[in-house]
């Protein structure tokens, strides 16, 4: 599905080529609702032409012809000097790519037309066929609303729709008005007459102009209701204390949830790589384009999909929260403790996504007004622990404290406290020296409480999904691949020590008793672990490795720990892996495989991992920005590598400088 | 297009001196504290000059209600607006 091709708008080409409708409203309108029962399944997220700004794009299928349906982003006016109203501004003038619609679909919230109606006119002035589509029907008739369609026809010049994205009432019904407006295009005479009925001046007399059209088309609205329930909710929710402690509470629900309902899919996920793996392993020859295939291709992905659940889990559950209008109270609570670190409350959410993953945490900061805002919070957002960092937390932490449940319990919620802390304080450096200047205080409206819809969560985990899918299949993929080369290649020949025992092995096979045969295997498997460990070291990853290890001697990290550090700056989950191999753990459950890790040992045979390297690690790890494809995301989002350089140093300078004071501080305390 | 006159008896103050429940309306050049970018803002959110509005929570953040749609505002927002208090009987 494409954005199209052809000139903007131009009716004439209407039969030749897709037609283009874009739903425009202010946000909380419905719209997006509108736009998955409108294109349903049929719809993906999309780059818009020459942009790095996401738009959903979809079909519909109207007179037995697709048209081609974009969900621009909720804007309150396509005048002000925002991003998602440059936006608009931009797509609607046809000033991105070929983007330009042939029809505008206006969205206006039936419950509060009047505000609705006031970005309606903004694009009416604009000559382009428009139909403004009246969203929430049903819930305006709950609250005794009703709507004249037609005066509010005569009044803007327009077609008016009644619809209901939510139980899909005159849905089909715009879309063949969409189609017919679209294929009517706009001439002279068509724009003067409506012109000549809207309102000309500023924001106070076009909204009282809309007030006007309302009192004349809606039955049953006030100008301003007394006080009711959702104040005092609305009061709690963004109180100090209760506030903090409903938001809280919520951030505790969630992300348990999330992580123990993920723990099913994740295993589903695991035993499905592991057997496609294992066929592909029997099914190749033996040689590099297996080794590349099982290790690099199905292994880098697993490693990468295998945090799906959490990350589809984690949109699903924001989804819900923001729909049912929790999340903007949310933000409120949360904006008085962040903009003391120089933070705006709307950084919040896409902090909290970046627990899950930092990449679709960094791509939701695009609606951060403020430039300076949205800049302070993509360089903090990998310090929040994503997903990826879990499997070395969980390495770690059994290592420091096997059989102390609790306190291992505390050592999670120390690590997700301290990438926080270090977020914040970070924030607050740079509000202070580069992006001096206090976040931009907020003003944000509060949409009223509503039961989320599930089948809009649905599509919109669907969506987030498949793009974080994508992700793995292109850049991610070809990361590991990348990363396989240089742990694999150049290939080591086994040593005199390994060959003689391949020889004892076979010697042993050939003399046929069950005793020979049990103990050739043993020795089989213990050379081949020893291979593996050989040549992970003689690998370009390995010599790396050594080359780096004086660097990392303040941490207690030999040539093992280095390498496995290094490799795992592609992608932080590689670190247990590599170690496994580095250790010579072999087809080995998780279970075994932290414990080999744990019992492993120096080549001068001292323990691996003695507490205050085990510390160094974790603390490393919690802060250090191990991650290339998020550094890849930075630079495209930031226009610059200045960002994302400046990242990785300040957060790799943080994660030594704090696992060295670590290790220095437990090997004073003498304690191993 | 007619708008309503501003009342020169009535006081000026900072929306953050306002109770909880009590109206007020917004007079021209109600905003001239505010960056032109979050006075634009505001209007384009609904409030703009000569709306009326009720505070249905007052403190941090101030939440204010103008027609049917509710506005949350920090406190550097809501003390740089300037409203015109409505008297007891609620007139504006």
């Amino acid at each position: 599905m494409s954005l199209g091709a052809g000139a903007p708008t131009s009716p004439a080409g209407a039969g030749i080529r897709t037609l283009r409708a874009a739903l425009l409203g202010q946000p909380n309108t419905g719209k997006t609702t509108l736009f998955n029962r409108l294109c349903g399944a049929r719809a993906r997220t999309a780059n818009l032409p020459g942009t790095t700004v996401e738009s959903r794009v979809g079909l519909t299928r109207v007179q037995g012809r697709d048209m081609e349906v974009m969900d621009l982003p909720g804007s309150y006016g396509l005048h002000l000097e925002l991003p998602e109203s440059r936006l608009c501004r931009a797509c609607i003038e046809g000033r991105i790519g070929d983007c330009a619609p042939d029809v505008v679909v206006l969205v206006a919230d039936a419950t509060n037309l009047a505000k609705s109606l006031r970005l309606a006119v903004q694009a009416l002035r604009r000559r382009l066929p428009c139909v403004v589509a009246v969203t929430l029907a049903d819930e305006a008739r709950r609250k005794g609303l009703s709507l004249d369609a037609a005066k509010l026809r005569t009044r803007l010049g327009c077609p008016v729709c009644v619809t209901s994205g939510r139980t899909g009432e005159g849905v089909s019904q715009l879309a063949e008005q969409a189609w017919c407006t679209a294929v009517e295009g706009m001439d002279d005479a068509a724009f003067a007459r409506r012109t000549a009925l809207l309102p000309d001046g500023d924001d106070a007399v076009v909204a009282a102009w809309c007030s006007l059209a309302v009192a004349e088309s809606v039955g049953g609205q006030r100008a301003v209701s007394s006080e009711s329930v959702s104040d005092r909710v609305d009061a709690a929710l963004t109180h100090p204390v209760s506030g903090a402690a409903v938001f809280i509470m919520v951030m505790a629900v969630l992300f348990a949830g999330i992580f123990w309902l993920a723990q099913f899919p994740m295993e589903a996920i695991d035993w499905i790589f592991s057997n496609v793996g294992g066929w592909l392993g029997a099914a190749l020859p033996p040689g590099p384009i297996r080794d590349l295939a099982v290790e690099g291709v199905v292994g880098g992905v697993a490693g990468t999909v295998v945090f799906l659940p959490q990350i589809a889990l984690l949109f699903f559950m924001l989804s819900l929260l923001e729909d049912s209008g929790y999340l903007a109270r949310a933000a409120f609570a949360a904006d008085r403790f962040m903009r003391r670190f120089g933070l705006p409350g709307q950084a919040f959410v896409p902090l909290l996504s970046s627990h899950a993953c930092a990449l679709p945490g960094i791509l939701s900061t695009r609606l951060i007004p403020d430039p300076r805002d949205r800049l302070a919070t993509i360089l903090v957002a990998p310090f929040m622990s994503c997903t990826a960092r879990l499997p070395v937390y969980v390495l770690l932490i059994s290592v420091l404290f096997a059989g102390k449940p609790w306190l291992a319990a505390l050592a999670f919620i120390g690590c997700y406290a301290t990438g926080a802390a270090a977020g914040a304080l970070s924030a607050l450096l740079a509000r202070r020296t580069l992006l001096r200047g206090p976040a931009r205080p907020m003003m944000l409206e509060l949409p009223p409480y509503r039961r989320p819809s599930l089948r809009a969560a649905a599509w919109m985990t669907l969506d987030r999904a498949t793009l974080f899918l994508r992700n793995a299949g292109t850049m991610i993929l070809a990361i590991c691949v990348v990363m396989w080369w240089l742990s694999a290649y150049p290939r080591a020949k086994p040593t005199d020590e390994m060959t003689a025992r391949y020889v004892q092995a076979e010697t042993l096979r050939q003399e046929g008793t069950m005793d020979g045969l049990t103990r050739a295997a043993v020795l089989e498997v213990e050379t081949d672990a020893m291979l593996a460990r050989h040549q992970q070291l003689q690998s370009f990853a390995g010599r790396i490795g050594r080359a780096a290890q004086p660097a990392f001697a303040p941490l207690g990290f030999d040539d093992q720990l280095t390498v496995a550090t290094l490799t795992s700056f592609l992608a932080r989950e590689v670190f247990v892996s590599t170690l496994a191999v580095l250790q010579g753990a072999r087809e080995e459950d998780e279970r075994q495989v932290i414990e080999r890790i744990a019992q492993g040992r120096r080549a001068d045979g001292e323990p691996l991992l003695d507490t205050p390297t085990a510390a160094a690690l974790l603390v490393f790890f919690t802060l250090a920005m191990q991650c290339l494809p998020t550094l890849a995301l930075v630079r495209r989002e930031t226009g610059s590598w200045k960002w994302p350089l400046l990242q990785l140093v300040w957060m790799s300078g943080l994660a030594w400088g704090g696992g060295a004071l670590v290790h220095w501080i437990l090997l004073a305390m003498e304690v191993r | 297009m007619e708008r309503p006159a501003s009342n020169p008896q009535r006081p000026r103050i900072p929306l953050t001196q306002l109770a909880r429940g009590q109206r007020a309306t917004l007079e021209s050049g109600c905003m001239a504290g505010l960056p032109e970018h979050d006075q634009c803002l505001l209007r384009a959110m609904g409030v703009h000059e000569h709306c009326e509005l009720r505070v249905c929570k007052p403190g941090e953040p101030c939440i204010i209600q103008v027609e049917r749609t509710k506005v949350g505002l920090s406190g550097p927002v809501a003390n740089q607006l300037m409203v015109t208090p409505c008297d007891g009987s609620g007139a504006c």
